[in-house]
């Protein structure tokens, strides 16, 4: 009945850890994240998953945990008879972790099971513990049981984290992220030292239980050194005041931890480990004493906490992210359309525009005007010079007189756009340059090679059209100028030429490379000339408003092309990998996971989790 | 000057020119440290008189090691410095033993108020107990650290349980080179079993950290029974007397190790491969701007354009090239010249002549000769549009890569302005009216800047225009284009002289015929030469042309660039070579016992 409750109130919590870890997991690493270097993730993993596994009787997993020299192997040997390097010759002497376990747990397969991510090794010689075969590496050794246990323990010895071999250090953090219980050991010089006060603050944190011993030190000096310590740690350290599972802070964790010290001696006996105060028991009865159950969902409890904050807060961190790259995602569009828009509006392809007018003067002129007029064509020495200006604007030759190809110079506009773009974000966005960055030299240069391999779209003829549209409104309206065009089209000459030259100039057709050389300064001059003679023809004609509706259509419908073009041909390739980040963000399940967060916290908070 | 002075004054002007080439690439973290470790030693070295301090000796070492009751136990003072029994750290700040002789010495050199002082018997030796390295109270660090700046020697303290301590060693690592020392383990006495075991350990630890360890400089010592031989040894070897030549030679020593220190490994490999990474950005942007060049040529209009230019510029260089009487005429024909191509670029390039067109043209041509300066922007405006745009695109790409590669460039290049007057002076010694037009025609020129890619061009040109000259006109070419009026110009002016002589003056005609027969001789010559630059003028093969283009402008940043790293990976290499082996041979000089151990291999840091 009371195993029912049990089992229902952690019910909700499991499954919640279980989906935590398992949505995680996925959302993590998708949005670029290691799940492995969240503070309590691979504790609450480890746990988590022994726990699952977990027979019928319970095992409790203790870990002794210290600086080097503080006495480990030499507690362990003596707790558990098994025979492990201890002592000064070398120093660091082991380099591996090694477990005493129960009979009944004299099986690599099941301690796979309880030791997540390790491979179980039988030890046999202490050579494996002097050389290791790596950080997953698990010796293991039975134990006598003296008389049948209470609970089934396994203690385990672990290399030091203050040595030079630092791949040591691995090894021993690694073993305290799965230990529900922690021994940490230290002597009396190294109680100070800056690293094992860092260790320690981290198993206040991790563990469920945890034990203080003070070695090679004597009952006086260990009260001192116990008093000084917790001096030391009560204000100064923030780590310290940091909030459990359990509601306690990492200080009150430590001063009610029990307390050991054991005097130096040459020949160290279990007998000379003795409790700091009298109502502490005594080490062995501490160990074999515990609330296996208790401890072990404590153990589950404290990384648990832990995992859901370091979550919140990077998936808060991911959110900020999202609304950063949010933002960059608009400015970099609203550039692009910028941009897109320069080049349209500079690209206005006015005498294709006369063309049209023409064509469309012609097609409506009155039969008689075209008797008149068929064949006839003004000679004229005059005129000779423009006969191919004429014949193009009359769409007979499709050249052009000298003209430079618009495509070229769409193409370097389109190209400077680019350019500048390019520059501007680098410049803005600093982190995404350097060498590494999607805005990074080489990337530009990749981008701006698969750009110039696409073609340009030709302008749709939608503008087009249009513009015929207005000018039957327009022939309609002034019949009499539109005949007159239509019958002597030389007329439009002067008006069409000036047109032309607009054209020419602003493509930088042969005209401006006149104007440079007559050391005039840009082409700003001469356009303003020819385009007083255009407006001048335009107006004389009633066709200012077509011309103005003309260019306003081009220009909305070129602004999308290019667009469109830019983004798809370039942006999209330089921002490739930028893009698809930002894509995942968005889709990426962040709401449910905050949810699970969210329910495994109240449960822990609500003290449900026993 | 002495030796050792002169040693030093090359290595710190090596020094200096390495600090420089750091200072050029500022935002690399390797170079900006080095520079400020460089400088610092350079400091260090002015403001040390070895005459007028005593030697310092540091104790180095974690917490509860044992280095107060060493200090105390060296200067038989039970209580110079504070101990514990347990609380740990206990000394805070620095405990300095000196005589009173030597306290206004030291005065002058360091802040006394760092320390607190300690009356002892010393000669010459100032002895200091220092905070831990190890413990949380990070303070002590610094103080520490402090110290330690100022010390010549450091005892490197420590005991059994701490030998391997991670945080301590890597303390020792960073002050390894730069100090001298002396390694005391303690506390043996609490391991009688394991002692061998652990001294071998020790030794081991310590080679690891790149000392090679003797007896003499290693010892094993009880603190708590100072009367024993090995404790006596210790005091003897740190606190007895030592030559007064040999500490002289101590700070140039220091300063050598202040320098291995700067000159860490990494850094030099990291410019290396900075160079490295330069070097290929630089090859693959100058093949691909030879490309550029190819496509651009390949089109007849420019080729057309180029080798009239590059004919011109063989004209140009060919007064310099051919030298002494035949300079004249060809002077006179570059100057008159310069319309004529002006004009005939023009035509090739604008295609159909327009009234306004040929207006252009003529005007261009009367700005070019005033400003003496070849139309190249007719050829950039024939190598089209495309290439204008692939060689922004290189410039582009080149200072795209020194942004992402942390390299600070100018946007207009130093160098180029810097040859500027150069140019202008050469060649025109000659006529003073010449020159000065020139100088106002370039002062209007520089108000409106040319365009960058003509600037290279030009460049281009110039020097291939200069090579065909160089080749073409050698001493041969020369010799024989003279030799006519040479003669010429000899006989008449020996005639001249000699009616001078003999006062039997010669007819007034003579000079005009001299003239004309002067001018007549200067003909074969010219026309000589006037074929040899239409024979060889040819733009041989536009490869050949393009692979002329050394050091183009295009890539002139990233080359900037890649020169001066690798002339920083280069300093780099030379000073450290020095260092080392100027180290070595004053490590015979000063021996290990007296002054302590010197590291032998860098350690990894
Ligand atoms: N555990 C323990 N060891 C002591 C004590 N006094 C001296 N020792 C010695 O301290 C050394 C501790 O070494 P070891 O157990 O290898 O330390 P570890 O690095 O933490 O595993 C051994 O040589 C012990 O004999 C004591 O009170 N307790
Ligand atoms: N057995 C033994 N104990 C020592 C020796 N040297 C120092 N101690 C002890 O080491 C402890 C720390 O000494 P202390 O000088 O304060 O260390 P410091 O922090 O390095 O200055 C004291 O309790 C000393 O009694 C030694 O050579 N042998
Ligand atoms: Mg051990
Ligand atoms: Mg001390």
């Amino acid at each position: 009945m009371q195993e029912n409750e049990k089992q229902s109130t952690l019910e909700p919590f499991c499954q919640g850890v279980n989906e935590l870890l398992v949505t995680g997991e996925k959302l993590i690493t998708s949005l670029g994240g290691q799940p492995d270097l969240l503070p309590g993730w691979k504790a609450l993993k480890a746990r988590f998953s022994a726990f699952q596994m977990r027979g019928k009787d319970p095992v409790l997993i203790a870990t002794l945990y210290g600086p080097s020299g503080a006495g480990k192997s030499t507690l362990f040997k003596l707790l558990t008879g098994v025979d492990v390097p201890a002592g000064g010759a070398v120093r660091p002497c082991s380099m591996a972790c090694a477990a005493a376990v129960p009979e009944s747990l004299d099986d690599p397969q099941k301690l796979a099971a309880l030791f997540p991510g390790y491979i179980a090794e039988k030890l046999v010689s202490q050579t494996q513990i002097r050389q290791t075969d790596g950080p997953d590496q698990l010796l293991f050794a039975t134990y006598a049981e003296k008389k049948k246990q209470a609970i089934q323990l396994v203690l385990v010895d672990v290399p030091d984290f203050n040595t030079v071999e630092k791949t040591n250090w691995d090894k021993a953090e690694k073993m305290l992220e799965r230990a529900e219980v922690v021994i940490f050991m230290v002597y009396d010089n190294a109680y100070s030292d800056d690293k094992v006060i860092q260790e320690l603050a981290r198993c206040c944190k991790k563990s469920a239980s945890m034990a203080y011993m003070l070695t090679m030190t004597n009952a006086e000096a260990a009260k001192q050194i116990w008093g000084d310590l917790v001096q030391k740690v009560s204000g100064r350290f923030a780590s310290f005041q940091e909030n459990r599972a359990d509601g306690k802070t990492l200080h009150q964790f430590l001063l009610e931890s029990p307390v050991y010290f054991s005097p130096r001696s040459e020949h160290p006996s279990l007998e000379n480990v003795y409790p700091l105060n009298e109502s502490t028991p005594l080490l062995q009865s501490l160990l074999q004493g515990f609330d296996a159950e208790k401890i072990i969902i404590s153990g589950l409890r404290e990384p648990a906490l832990q995992t859901v904050v370091s979550c919140t807060s990077f998936i808060e961190n991911s959110e900020l992210g999202l609304v950063g790259m949010r933002d960059r995602d608009r400015e970099m569009r609203a550039g692009l359309l910028e941009h897109a828009k320069a080049v349209a509006f500079h690209e206005f392809p006015a005498g294709r525009l006369v063309q049209i007018v023409l064509e469309e003067a012609r097609r409506r002129r009155p039969w008689y005007l075209r008797i008149i007029t068929s064949g006839f064509e003004i000679p004229g020495v005059m005129f000779k010079k423009g006969q191919k200006l004429i014949d193009w604007l009359r769409g007979k030759n499709d050249d052009g007189p000298n003209l430079v190809n618009r495509d070229d110079l769409e193409r370097k506009r389109l190209h400077e756009a680019t350019e500048h773009m390019g520059n501007q974000w680098r410049g803005n966005y600093p982190d995404l340059s350097g060498t590494d960055g999607v805005l990074s030299s080489a990337n530009c240069e990749n981008a701006r090679n698969a750009f110039t391999k696409v073609k340009i779209p030709a302008a749709g003829l939608d503008w087009e059209t249009e513009v015929r549209k207005d000018l039957a409104q327009w022939a309609e309206e002034n019949k009499w100028k539109c005949a007159m065009l239509a019958t002597v089209p030389e007329l439009a000459m002067t008006g069409g030429i000036a047109l032309l030259m607009v054209d020419l100039c602003t493509t930088g057709g042969s005209f401006s490379v006149l104007l440079t050389n007559l050391g005039i300064a840009g082409t700003v001059g001469g356009v303003g000339a020819a385009v007083g003679v255009g407006i001048k023809f335009l107006e004389d004609y009633h066709l200012n408003t077509v011309a103005e509706n003309a260019q306003n259509k081009w220009k909305t419908q070129r602004t999308q092309e290019l667009l469109i073009h830019m983004d798809e041909n370039w942006a999209a390739v330089l921002l490739q990998g930028w893009r698809l980040k930002l894509k995942t963000l968005i889709d990426a399940p962040i709401p449910k996971f905050k949810q699970i967060c969210m329910r495994v916290q109240k449960l822990l908070h609500e003290g449900k989790v026993s | 000057m002495n030796a050792s002075s002169m040693l030093v004054t090359a290595i710190r002007e090596r020094a200096q020119r390495l600090a420089h080439s750091c200072s050029l690439f500022p935002l690399w973290p390797d170079s900006l440290r080095l520079d400020v470790r460089l400088r610092r030693a350079l400091e260090k070295l002015n403001a040390e008189n070895p005459d007028a301090k005593p030697l310092i000796i540091a104790l180095l070492g974690g917490t509860g090691v044992g280095k107060s009751h060493l200090f105390n136990a060296l200067l038989n003072q039970p209580n110079a410095s504070q101990i514990s029994p347990a609380i740990r750290p206990c000394t805070s700040k620095p405990k300095m033993a000196l005589s009173q002789h030597d306290r206004p010495l030291l005065q002058s050199y360091m802040d006394l108020s760092l320390v607190d002082l300690v009356d002892a018997r010393l000669d010459g030796v100032v002895l200091v107990d220092c905070p831990d390295i190890d413990s949380i109270d990070q303070a002590n660090h610094e103080k520490t650290r402090q110290i330690l700046g100022l010390a010549d020697v450091v005892v490197f303290v420590t005991d059994p349980a701490k030998r391997a301590n991670f945080e301590i060693h890597a303390e020792v690592k960073d002050w390894s080179e730069r100090k001298r020392w002396y390694f005391v383990m303690t506390k043996l006495d609490q391991y009688p079993n394991d002692a061998n075991a652990i001294r071998e350990d020790f030794i081991k630890r310590i080679t690891e950290l790149g000392f090679e360890v003797d007896r003499k400089t290693s010892f094993f010592v009880n603190c708590l029974e100072p009367g024993r031989a090995e404790f006596l040894e210790l005091r003897q070897t740190l606190l007895g007397t030592r030559s007064k030549e040999l500490r002289a030679l101590l700070p140039l020593d220091s300063f050598l190790g202040h320098m291995q220190y700067a000159l860490e490994p990494s850094a030099g490999n990291y410019f290396k491969s900075q160079a490295l990474q330069l070097k290929n950005t630089e090859v693959r942007l100058e093949a691909r701007l030879q490309e550029a060049y190819l496509n651009a040529l390949a089109q007849s209009d420019c080729s057309e354009a180029l080798k009239t230019l590059l004919r011109e510029q063989v004209w140009q260089q060919s007064p310099e090239s051919v030298g002494y009487l035949m300079s004249l005429p060809l002077w006179l024909r570059n100057r008159l010249a310069s319309l004529g191509v002006s004009w005939s670029i023009g035509q090739i390039l604008t295609g159909k002549a327009s009234i306004l067109g040929i207006a252009g043209i003529g005007l261009s041509s009367v700005m070019s000769l005033l400003r003496g300066q070849l139309p190249y922007k007719k050829v950039a405006g024939a190598l089209g549009i495309e290439f204008r745009t692939k060689v922004e695109s290189i410039v582009a790409d080149s200072k795209r890569t020194l942004e992402d590669l942390q390299i600070p460039y100018a946007e207009e290049s130093e160098e180029e302005l810097a040859k500027e007057p150069k140019l202008e002076s050469k060649g025109w010694g000659l006529i003073g009216l010449g020159a000065a037009l020139e100088a106002v025609a370039r002062q209007v020129t520089r108000k409106q800047p040319e365009d960058e890619i003509l600037e290279q061009l030009r460049g281009d040109i110039e020097r291939l225009g200069q090579k065909i000259a160089r080749e073409e006109f050698g001493f041969v070419t020369s010799f024989i284009t003279n030799l006519l009026p040479t003669i010429a110009v000899g006989d008449i002016l020996y005639r001249t002289l000699m009616s001078w002589i003999r006062h039997d003056y010669l007819p007034w005609n003579f000079y005009g015929m001299a003239s004309m027969v002067f001018l007549g001789s200067l003909l074969p010559g010219y026309l000589i030469i006037s074929r040899k630059i239409w024979s060889a003028s040819t733009l041989p093969d536009m490869k050949e042309l393009v692979a002329q283009v050394k050091e183009p402008g295009a890539t002139e940043l990233i080359r900037i660039a890649r020169k001066r790293a690798e002339n920083l990976a280069h300093e780099f290499e030379l000073l450290q070579k020095q260092v080392v082996e100027t180290r070595n041979t004053l490590a015979s000089e000063l021996d290990s016992p007296s002054f302590g151990e010197r590291v032998k291999h860098s350690p990894k840091k």
